[in-house]
């Protein structure tokens, strides 16, 4: 019974430890994407590629739009600090459907090879990084920038 | 009039000048300030602060008396690049709005490039143009014709798109000589080709720029692609091949900020060759 208890309690140590993990940026300034550049595992290619196979069209209504993910990517290349704004396909602020910005916010948390950006220096640095998403109609129909 | 009154005279106009002088300096120096702060705002959301970075820029912008259409491009680039497209588009909107000659150049390009908007970059774009006839305009350094070629191309019309790349092959040709041309031209107008079955001709326009450079990866990944479907299959190895063994060693077209429309990745380079080359 006492085994028992200590592998439960030790199960919900390491499950609220996985939880609680933080992400912190490391010391110094956060660069934007393109310099210096911040890669990915395949570039952009795998991008489109991840998005393009495993999004799933939603029919439902304020299902057009552009959904504008923005996060940061620490010099250790591990993403976090996500942040979400939906807009018209003419750049006004609107509501997109939540199955939508969940399923696009979801797919982009998956996204775990970035390779971090080096500096003049040689040393890997914070960046900050956003990906545009253009649906019509439910239809997942673009990626912006790259 | 006494010599007394003459000097008082002077000494008021003298006065005065100076106090018009300073009046005068703190309007401009607190206009001035006030279009750094721009400048201060846009370099915070360069860093990606962008809520901050813009309520320093809006309220800059709420003190300017008279902002023209430098201050709003100023508040539209850097929102541009960071996907702040609600901010971005009004303050380029107003811009375009104070001086469409000046502006139109930029807007047509940015609509182009960064939002893929390509009905409204050709709509801009096509405006600008028509201010010049006779001339062809280069946009942020590209040629005009070669932009509305690729807004016609990712709207699939490839007849419209084809004519309008000729046209800039034509120009710079005619100006200078054809190995002037963009690779990047004849590499989009033979991909209009294939998208319209004219293989044979899209192989032709992709031989030419390897004539003038031999190390355009992208001539020999397409000249593969349409050499598979013509059933080419010998060619079209030894072609993905190179431009696999040119993409490996960092030869590959790309811009630091967006996708370029013709770009192309060692991965699907290597996808294509375990396709069609591997038996």
């Amino acid at each position: 019974m006492r085994t028992i208890i200590n592998f439960i309690i030790c199960i919900c140590l390491f499950s609220c430890n996985e939880n609680t993990e933080k992400f912190e940026l490391c010391s110094g300034k956060t660069h934007p994407y393109y310099y210096p550049t911040l890669e990915y595992k395949g570039g952009f290619y795998e991008i489109k590629k991840h998005y393009y196979s495993n999004y799933k069209a939603i029919e439902l209504p304020n299902n057009t739009g552009i959904v504008k993910i923005s996060f940061n990517i620490n010099c250790n290349g591990k993403p976090g600090n996500y942040f979400l704004e939906t807009y018209s396909l003419d750049y006004k602020n609107i509501v997109i459907t939540k199955k939508i910005t969940e399923q696009l916010l979801s797919l982009t948390k998956s996204l775990n090879d970035w390779i971090p950006a080096y500096d003049e220096d040689g040393n890997s640095v914070n960046s900050h990084k956003f990906f545009a998403f253009k649906i019509v109609n439910g239809i997942l129909t673009d990626i912006l920038p790259k | 009039m006494t010599k007394k009154s003459k000097w008082k005279k002077r000494l008021f106009i003298t006065i005065a000048s100076f106090l018009g002088l300073i009046v005068i300096l703190a309007i401009v120096f607190n206009q001035l300030v006030y279009t750094l702060l721009i400048g201060v705002g846009s370099m915070d959301v360069y860093i990606g602060n962008n809520e901050r970075g813009n309520k320093i820029m809006s309220c800059a912008l709420s003190k300017i008396k008279k902002p023209n259409e430098n201050t709003y491009h100023a508040i539209s680039v850097q929102n541009t690049k960071n996907g702040n497209y609600n901010i971005a588009i009004p303050a380029l909107e107003k811009a375009y709005r104070i001086n469409p000659e000046e502006v139109g150049a930029y807007y047509g390009w940015v609509l182009l490039y960064y939002y893929h908007d390509y009905e409204k970059a050709l709509s801009i774009l096509n405006a600008y143009d028509d201010t010049t006839p006779n001339f062809s305009d280069w946009p942020v350094g590209e040629c005009i014709h070669y932009l509305k070629g690729l807004a016609f191309m990712q709207l699939n019309n490839y007849e419209d798109a084809i004519k309008e790349f000729d046209i800039s092959i034509e120009n710079t040709s005619s100006e200078h000589r054809e190995d002037w041309v963009d690779e990047a031209v004849f590499v989009n107008k033979a991909r209009c080709l294939y998208n319209l079955n004219k293989f044979e001709v899209a192989i032709i326009a992709l031989e030419r720029v390897i004539g003038y450079s031999d190390k355009c990866t992208e001539a020999y990944y397409f000249m593969a692609i349409s050499q598979v479907e013509l059933d080419q299959k010998e060619k079209a190895c030894q072609n993905f091949n190179k431009a696999y063994e040119l993409i490996k060693k960092g030869y590959k077209s790309s811009d630091a900020y967006v996708e370029l429309f013709h770009e192309i990745y060692e991965k699907q380079v290597e996808e294509a060759i375990l396709k069609n080359c591997k038996n």
